[in-house]
């Protein structure tokens, strides 16, 4: 199966429905391509099917965390070049440090708005 | 003696006799007449009789005055020898039953003079200090002044020592038979002689090789020491070294016991000793404090099992077992029960101790305190927890604040684009997470409440079968897709509580028994009366909660960090409160579970005794 577009493809992992919801919508007004997952396993499994160009990543997600699924995204060869953006409640510098050390290319803080996720995955995508 | 008089007297009588006789023959020379006896002058045979018989005579009696000053000199010297014998006897008395060093050579220097009869004593001692004096301790008898001129060291070689010096360098006696004209004396003569001192002898003391000092006896006649009397004045020497050395033994022993004995009770850590079987029978001033006493005799005797809780026996028991096979147990932590009742956590050490021949004896422990430790690590722990529940705050505030600032950007960016059901969902979202904020700030303004002891209740007479069925009635509406199953009793009895927070503890079961089930399961609610309670229960078929989890669940710090990872939305205070408000209503929450079969959670409020039995 090839793609329909030429539309960029952001895989969203996140298990607040509400805010899943809000990026869903958000990316979706702002052209991309959206695909959503609620925990870790099925986000990895979204992956790997292919043609994610950015991952949006929460930390904090029942059974497999965000911190492995980031892991396993640079190990495995075949994700490693998605960029993953980390989108977390924790402000706290060492996480985002980790983050960024395990290969993250942003770590955004929540609450946010609207604009900063949009600059933020432009970005995140022309880096 | 007296025979040797009677014989002198004899022969003196005799001889008396004879030159009677010779007399009157001397006048009956010149007139016969006057005699009655009829003697021949001429006689020569006879006066050569006479003569010869007076010369043995006077020869006997010189003789036997020499015999008389020879006995009388051996009786003398008897006298003295059984005076020496006397001062060692009472000197050997004085050893052994002296308490002190000092008395002990005063008390031998007096009796040297009072039964020894010499006219001067004095012990002194070699000093090791850097001028290597040789001090005076003690002196008896005629002294004046005599010691203070003397100034002695033991520094170089005995020759030209003084006589107590030169004894006590070589070890050996020293005898001055003359202070007048011993050339070893002639410093020393005039003053001597201005004291009495004709003669004179010092001794070495000096026990187990050690030379202590000597001991100088002096005496009014010269020549005084003869060899026998010298020999009991060398054994009375010995006999005071020994009895000074057993002294020094014994204060130097006691003087480490005591020494001992202050270690013992200046430790802060309780010294405990016992027997093998763990009997008390010593124990320091420290130990009885920790172990709650006012004395000694309260512990001695007890076994130390008798001290630690029921609960650290067993644990106790191997650990002495251990001691007993390795020698040693350290750091091993129990609590024990004071007399009072009160808890304490200490920390024990145990090693064997041992008889000379090597042979286990009993045991001594070192017993700490740790309260403070304890609280300290309870300190640092809370402190932990705390940061933690701000950071898992901060994480809590947050999401419903990602929601409520991603909708409304979303709203003011895009409000064009959005269709009126995505608007509509936009603000439901921003609504709700407003609620959750506002039930998230009330949780923990109940906490710091509570935390505070400002936790108040507002309790009313209470509907309670209504209060409960209207809860639940919105709990299915909140998860419509569960089935929540009701179990009431029929007549509910009045109850006097506080509605809203009751609401609240039935509302949060509910919530957890929800989220920790599978949406085909029931979740039950029951209530019913025993005890003179009234017992509400809300059971799931969730996943359930590990024994050794359960006691725990209703602390409200218990392993946050835990719980969260685990359970990523909610911050389990629930739990906590629903224990505070229960408790409040002095009654008592509780669960039972068991892991994959599901979980019930209870809570038993006291039913009005006035009003029990009374519909509202």
């Amino acid at each position: 199966m090839t793609l329909q577009s030429e539309k960029i493809n952001v895989l969203v992992i996140e298990d607040e429905p509400d805010i899943q919801t809000f990026v869903v919508w958000l990316l979706a007004l702002e052209g991309y391509e959206v695909g959503a997952a609620s925990t870790g396993e099925h986000g990895l499994e979204m992956a790997r099917a292919g043609g994610a160009n950015l991952m949006l990543l929460d930390l904090r997600l029942p059974g497999r965390d965000g911190w492995s699924v980031l892991a396993e995204m640079k190990r495995d060869t075949k994700l490693a070049d998605i960029p993953v953006v980390i989108f977390s409640a924790s402000a706290a510098v060492p996480q985002k440090e980790k983050a960024l050390g395990m290969g993250a290319v942003d770590y955004l803080v929540k609450p946010l708005s609207a604009e900063k996720l949009r600059k933020c995955i432009k970005r995140a995508l022309a880096s | 003696m007296e025979q040797i008089l009677k014989n002198k007297e004899k022969s003196t009588s005799e001889l008396l006799t004879l030159l009677k006789l010779a007399t009157e023959l001397d006048i009956t020379e010149g007139s016969q007449k006057q005699t009655g006896v009829q003697l021949s002058i001429n006689d020569t045979d006879l006066r050569e009789l006479v003569e010869g018989q007076i010369s043995k005579l006077l020869q006997n009696n010189e003789n036997l005055e020499l015999e008389i000053k020879k006995r009388k000199r051996m009786a003398e010297h008897l006298f003295k020898l059984n005076k020496a014998f006397r001062t060692l006897c009472q000197c050997n008395k004085i050893v052994t039953h002296a308490g002190d060093e000092s008395a002990l050579l005063n008390e031998i220097c007096r009796t040297i003079v009072g039964v020894g009869g010499y006219r001067f004593a004095w012990i002194g001692f070699g000093i090791n200090n850097n001028k290597k004096t040789f001090r005076r301790e003690v002196h008896a008898g005629y002294e004046e002044g005599y010691l203070d001129s003397l100034d002695l060291t033991w520094a170089g070689n005995p020759m030209g020592q003084h006589p107590a010096v030169a004894a006590f360098l070589t070890g050996n006696y020293c005898l001055i038979n003359n202070t007048l004209t011993d050339i070893d004396y002639a410093p020393w003569h005039s003053r001597a002689l201005q004291s009495g001192y004709a003669s004179l002898i010092a001794f070495p003391l000096v026990t187990n090789g050690q030379r202590l000092g000597a001991l100088t006896i002096y005496a009014t006649e010269p020549g005084a020491f003869a060899k026998d009397e010298i020999e009991l004045l060398i054994e009375l020497s010995n006999d005071i070294a020994h009895g000074i050395a057993v002294l020094r033994d014994r204060t130097a022993h006691r003087k480490t016991e005591e020494k001992l004995k202050l270690m013992f009770d200046s430790v802060t850590d309780g010294i405990t000793v016992m027997d093998l079987n763990g009997i008390i029978t010593d124990t320091n001033d420290s130990a009885i404090q920790i172990y709650g006493y006012d004395s000694k005799d309260g512990i001695l005797g007890k076994s130390v099992f008798e001290l630690i809780t029921a609960d650290d026996c067993d644990k106790a028991m191997e650990n002495l077992k251990k001691t007993l096979v390795e020698g040693r147990f350290e750091g091993a932590e129990y609590t024990m029960v004071k007399p009072d009742g009160s808890i304490v956590p200490i920390e024990q050490s145990t090693s064997i101790l041992r008889d000379p021949d090597g042979n286990p004896d009993g045991i001594i422990s070192v017993t700490r305190d740790i309260t403070e430790r304890k609280k300290a690590h309870q300190y640092e722990e809370m402190d932990r927890l705390k940061t933690n529940l701000l950071s898992a705050v901060s994480h809590e505030l947050r999401t419903p604040l990602a929601s409520i600032k991603g909708y409304s950007t979303l709203l003011l960016d895009y409000s064009d684009r959005l269709d009126s059901e995505k608007q509509s969902h936009s603000l439901t979202c921003i609504d709700n997470a407003t609620d959750n904020l506002t039930e998230l700030i009330d949780h923990l303004l109940d906490l710091s409440r509570l935390e505070a002891g400002l936790f108040r209740l507002d309790k009313r007479p209470t509907e309670f079968g209504g209060l409960l069925r209207d809860t639940i009635a919105e709990a299915k509406v909140r998860y419509p897709d569960n089935r929540i199953e009701i179990r009431l009793l029929k007549d509910f009895p009045a109850m006097l509580v506080d509605g809203r927070r009751i609401r609240q503890v039935v509302d949060n079961l509910l919530d957890n028994a929800v989220k920790y089930s599978q949406k085909d399961t029931a979740v039950t609610v029951r209530a019913k009366r025993g005890g003179g309670e009234l017992i509400i229960s809300v059971s799931d078929q969730g996943r359930g909660i590990p024994a050794e989890e359960i006691e725990y669940i209703f602390d409200r710090m218990y392993r946050l960090e835990e719980r969260l990872s685990e359970n990523p939305s909610g911050l389990g205070l629930g739990l906590s409160l629903c224990k505070a408000i229960v408790e409040a209503h002095r009654g008592r929450i509780w669960a039972e579970s068991k892991v994959g079969k599901g979980s019930t959670f209870y809570f038993a409020l006291p039913l009005d005794k006035k009003k029990a039995g009374k519909k509202l």
